[in-house]
């Protein structure tokens, strides 16, 4: 009654905008349904060139350059009746990690048609950490949901009204990023190389947290998806097939008691297809053997919030591109009474005296460097807020998660070993590695790129691409992703590095790691710049014998 | 000739004995080893026929039994003799050494309970701790200099003989690795004969042969300056920590010990008993010439550092007065021989032996005055210590031109000539040292674990490269030529080897 019901409605929907353009689109979905949170006009018509000819590919190119809200709307309805009964015994999908990479991967996979279990030990969300945002975001979020883009505008984003702007370290502000605003989402648009993405504008800001909740309410009502408090192991591989067996762990509180019980689910329909989504420190890729290369130097930072009594005018953003300047940066709201902070913190400043002892674990140690902390934290701020120091008296300070006391963390990028294992596990987002800086590498490599590639993973798939060549494809993408994001923000590792500098470096390093040279991009760095932070210009690596001890006195 | 003839003699003494103590010796006890040891034949013996040459140890027979029985009939458990039939069908070998061993453990098992009582009572009683820490710092204020000084060099040669060994480099078949090779091994053995003559001295104060005693106060020694109340705090908490390792010893032997008062002594404990020095007295009263029981105790269970290291001294003497003319060293070595072979005896026994009948009683009070008379007086000696001193000084000098002869010789290893002999080559290695040749590029404090290989490549740059990688080197931080090294390293293998 509800099919008959729907399909009227499309049909009387196509009508309009012709006479089989619809039609068209679900015998593509159901031929296919990796295609249906596929937006892109071309990909679409050479997929249906293949599956229903010429003209209909043409009907659907055509229509897909059509009117954005019309093509949304169609697009939509023809998911929302598919995507409960593809037609096709699709693989069931389990997704380990419910962070940004893995509820936009379920949510992919699931408007896709796919039953999705994901697997998560929390069920709430309390990171304050704030990320830049491109347009890309919105727009990957409407290619599953226009909904969903719509919410995350309203809700979750904020557009940087006055801009940004870059303190250096006289205290002296600059300009750097004008007002920007998030365009009308539109699908259609995503970029599929990672650099093409790089190259978008920075057009707001994101309360990870909000995000994440957001895309969490939304896989809770989704049909197709069943989210647990659990985890998985993969196990051995199946010798005939390449594929991991997967244990999966329910966290069961049964007869109200309150012990965790972790009992075996059994395995539902086949062997699933699994994308680890997990951190940066992964244990589901360690168990798996794929190491993490150190791809920078690591430095000290801090993040939090500082809460004012009275609401500031200064919206920062981010440090600019220009050489000299100090590596922080703040986001505000307008009219909010709350400032959200990211500073490099020099470890001389935060160490207590010696009348504090040596042990790093005795209370009053721990209590004395949190004040310096506090302190430090706190004389940034003035300066990047244009206040006069010591004037953020009446303040309340909290770290960058939940209200957690601040606290000091290294900021590393790294780069895995590889991003699959067997033919049935994926690696996405930080698991595959995490190219976090200003450039917003963590958010956009987990919440688009990643997710665009497994996109077409499932277009491949269930267009009928053997699955180990599927997964080859997917991994080459995805590690070339991850190296292009951790490339455009390696020169942040860096006081006064030009970027064009750094990435030649880095590019160098990535030669050398291939080759079986160095270990690490780190190493290879280093040798590069011998100055550490300090280095402004690198030194050349590729030097015959009389000339590597000249290198070592500074003479070359 | 002389040089040479000594030499040999050393080189051949240390290794028969080593080949003998590598042969399999089970304990009497076992019946295994009741087949294998010929009823009419001791081990040395057999031995001998063997080897040749080993016939320094006078062969067992029943007047020896008969004698040792009759020195060691003191060993009574419970009130009892212990009866000689009790040890079954044995050769009087196997009588002899199982007499001997039991007496051992027992006094050891005695001392040791003993020892603990005496410790307690230091803790707890001013009247026992006062004059001991005033007997202690009198008999370590004396030797304070002495033993820094030769802590000092021990570290320092410690050091070169660690920079050798990580500049091996196992491919290199050069003479020159051949001899920085040589210098390693003869480092290490001047090291321990260092540590013996440390641990000489130290033992002169009551619980100083025991290891925390004694590590405490060679740490202290290291000091340029000691006043009593550090000696005192630091000599009190080696005692502290000296407790329980007694408290752990009672527990062993109270396991070892039968109903019937019999230990049960492995081949393991023998040999602890040997090398500690525990066997010693015991040795030298019942056998005061040496050439019978003691000579073949020693021979199977003295594998370890008291002979060995006692020849090793010898061998230094020789090569570093070697110099001095061949009368010299004669003179020097007879004279340095017995008086180290004293010090030896003296000192490397346990801490307060005590006689069976004083453990009986174990009167703390008693113990503790005749403790601190041995100790000031009597146990090492404090005359034969201080003749001693005068030649582990110039023992020490010698020593230390030595291992800064090794240090230049390890620079310009490619320069010496190999030697045949060890003391000429250490001639040798001296006198082109003093010709002040190259310092090394690499610091030879540098241990770094790509040094080997850095440093090949480094000897083929042109001189004006290596003096200024030496200067460099040489000035900066230990922590940056180690980075540099590591450096150079992963741009060698980026760019291929410079070989």
């Amino acid at each position: 009654m509800r099919k008959s019901f729907l399909l009227l409605g499309l049909t009387l929907s196509f009508q309009i905008f012709g006479q089989t353009a619809p039609q068209d689109l679900e015998k593509l979905f159901r031929a296919n349904p990796g295609l249906m949170t596929q937006s892109n006009p071309r990909i679409l018509r050479d997929q249906a060139k293949k599956i229903l000819g010429q003209e209909s590919a043409k009907r659907i190119f055509d229509f897909m350059n059509g009117n954005l809200a019309d093509v949304t709307l169609t697009r939509m309805k023809v998911i929302e009746f598919v995507k409960l009964n593809p037609g096709k015994n699709l693989r069931r999908v389990v997704v380990s990690g419910q962070s940004v990479t893995g509820l936009m991967t379920a949510a992919i996979a699931a408007q896709s048609g796919h039953k999705v279990d994901v697997y998560d030990t929390r069920m709430s969300y309390t990171r304050g950490i704030q990320w830049s945002s491109r347009q890309s975001v919105p727009d990957s979020l409407a290619a599953i949901d226009p909904k969903l883009a719509q919410d995350y505008a309203k809700e979750v984003a904020q557009d940087l009204i006055l801009g940004s702007s870059s303190i250096k370290p006289d205290g002296k502000i600059s300009p750097g990023l004008p007002p920007s605003f998030i365009d009308q989402p539109d699908p259609r648009r995503i970029p599929i190389n990672p650099f093409d993405m790089l190259d978008e504008p920075v057009v707001s800001n994101v309360q990870t947290r909000k995000f994440e909740t957001l895309l969490y309410d939304f896989l809770k009502n989704h049909p197709n998806v069943t989210q647990h408090k659990g985890k998985i192991e993969i196990g051995p591989k199946d010798p005939k097939t390449g594929e991991h067996i997967i244990r999966e762990f329910d966290d069961v509180t049964p007869d109200g008691q309150k012990e965790k019980v972790f009992k075996e689910v059994t395995k539902r329909g086949s062997n699933p297809i699994v994308i680890v989504a997990e951190g940066a420190g992964s244990s589901t890729r360690a168990s798996l053997g794929i190491q993490s290369i150190n791809a920078s130097e690591a430095r000290l930072q801090t993040a939090g919030v500082v809460h004012l009594e009275k609401g500031g005018t200064i919206v920062t953003h981010w440090r600019a591109e220009n050489p000299g300047t100090l590596i922080t940066g703040s986001i505000a709201v307008k009219d909010s009474n709350e400032r959200w902070f990211a500073t490099d913190i020099d470890e001389g400043k935060v160490t207590p005296g010696k009348n504090f002892g040596s042990d790093p674990k005795a209370p009053a140690y721990v209590q004395e460097r949190a004040r310096l902390l506090e302190l430090e934290f706190k004389r940034i701020a003035e300066m990047n807020m244009q206040m006069s120091p010591g004037s953020l008296k009446n303040v309340k300070v909290t770290g960058a998660i939940g209200s957690l006391p601040l606290q000091t963390f290294e900021l590393q990028q790294h780069i895995s070993s590889r991003a699959i294992s067997g033919s049935n596990v994926l690696l996405a987002g930080d698991a595959v590695g995490n190219g976090h800086w200003r450039v917003g590498g963590g958010m956009h490599v987990g919440v688009v790129a990643h997710p665009e590639r497994f996109r077409q993973f499932l277009t491949a798939v269930n267009g009928g691409m053997p699955l180990k060549s599927a997964v080859l494809a997917y991994e080459a993408e995805a590690l070339s992703d991850t190296y292009a994001w951790v490339r455009s923000g390696i020169h942040n590792f860096y006081d006064n590095m030009s970027p064009a500098v750094a990435r030649a470096a880095f590019d160098e390093a990535h030669k050398l790691l291939r080759e079986g040279k160095v270990d690490s991009y780190q190493r290879a760095l280093q040798l590069q710049f011998p100055e550490g932070r300090k280095a402004t210009a690198a030194k050349k690596i590729r030097l015959n014998c009389s000339e590597i001890p000249l290198r070592v006195l500074g003479e070359l | 000739m002389f040089k040479s003839l000594i030499s040999l003699m050393l080189i051949s003494t240390i290794f028969l004995q080593s080949c003998a103590s590598r042969l399999p010796v089970d304990n009497p006890r076992t019946p295994a080893a009741e087949g294998r040891i010929p009823s009419d034949r001791g081990f040395l013996t057999t031995v001998e026929g063997v080897m040749g040459g080993m016939g320094r140890c006078q062969a067992p027979s029943a007047k020896e039994l008969a004698s040792v029985d009759q020195k060691i009939h003191r060993l009574k458990v419970d009130g009892s003799v212990l009866d000689v039939a009790k040890f079954g069908k044995r050769t009087v070998e196997n009588y002899l050494e199982d007499f001997f061993f039991q007496e051992i453990a027992f006094r050891s098992h005695s001392t040791t309970i003993c020892q603990l009582k005496f410790l307690n009572s230091y803790f707890d009683n001013s009247a026992i701790s006062s004059p001991l820490n005033e007997n202690g710092w009198k008999i370590y204020s004396q030797y304070h200099k002495i033993l820094n000084q030769m802590l000092i060099l021990r570290n320092e040669k410690k050091s070169v003989q660690n920079s050798i060994r990580a500049g091996h480099d196992p491919m290199d078949r050069s003479s020159a690795q051949a001899q920085n090779d040589l210098k390693g091994a003869r480092l290490g053995e001047e090291v321990a004969g260092l540590d013996q003559g440390i641990n000489s001295i130290i033992a002169q104060i009551a619980f100083g042969q025991h290891k925390n005693v004694r590590e405490a106060l060679k740490n202290l020694s290291l000091q340029d300056q000691v006043n009593e109340s550090e000696f005192i705090s630091v000599y009190s908490d080696g005692l502290q920590d000296l407790r329980p390792k007694l408290e752990k010893a009672e527990r062993y032997f109270d396991k070892k010990k039968d109903k019937d008062g019999f230990y049960e002594i492995s081949r393991g404990d023998k040999i602890a008993f040997v090398q500690s020095g525990r066997a010693d007295h015991l040795l030298k009263e019942i056998d005061p010439e040496g050439n019978k029981l003691a000579c073949r105790i020693k021979a199977q269970y003295s594998s370890g550092p008291v002979t060995t290291q006692l020849l090793v001294m010898l061998g230094l003497l020789v090569a570093s007065v070697a110099t001095d003319g061949a009368a010299a060293v004669l003179v020097g070595l007879g004279m340095t021989a017995s008086m180290i072979a004293d010090v030896q005896h003296q000192c490397f026994r346990p801490t307060m032996n005590i006689s069976s009948a004083e453990v009986n009683s174990c009167d703390v009070n008693k113990i503790a005055a005749s403790s601190i008379e041995e100790a000031s007086m009597i146990s090492c000696g404090v005359s034969v210590a201080f003749m001693t001193l005068p030649v582990l000084m110039s023992f020490a000098k010698q020593v230390k031109l030595s291992a800064n002869s090794l240090k230049a010789a390890q620079r310009s290893s490619s320069e010496l000539v190999v030697a045949k002999e060890a003391a000429e080559a250490e001639i040798v290695v001296t006198a082109r040292a003093l010709k002040a040749v190259d310092e090394p590029i690499i610091p030879i404090n540098i241990s770094s674990k790509v040094r080997t290989e850095v440093e090949s490549c480094l000897t083929q740059m042109p001189k004006a490269v290596t003096t200024k990688l030496r200067a460099k080197f040489k000035n900066q931080s230990e922590k940056q030529t180690v980075k540099d090294l590591q450096d150079i390293q992963d741009l060698r293998r980026i760019n291929g080897n410079c070989r």
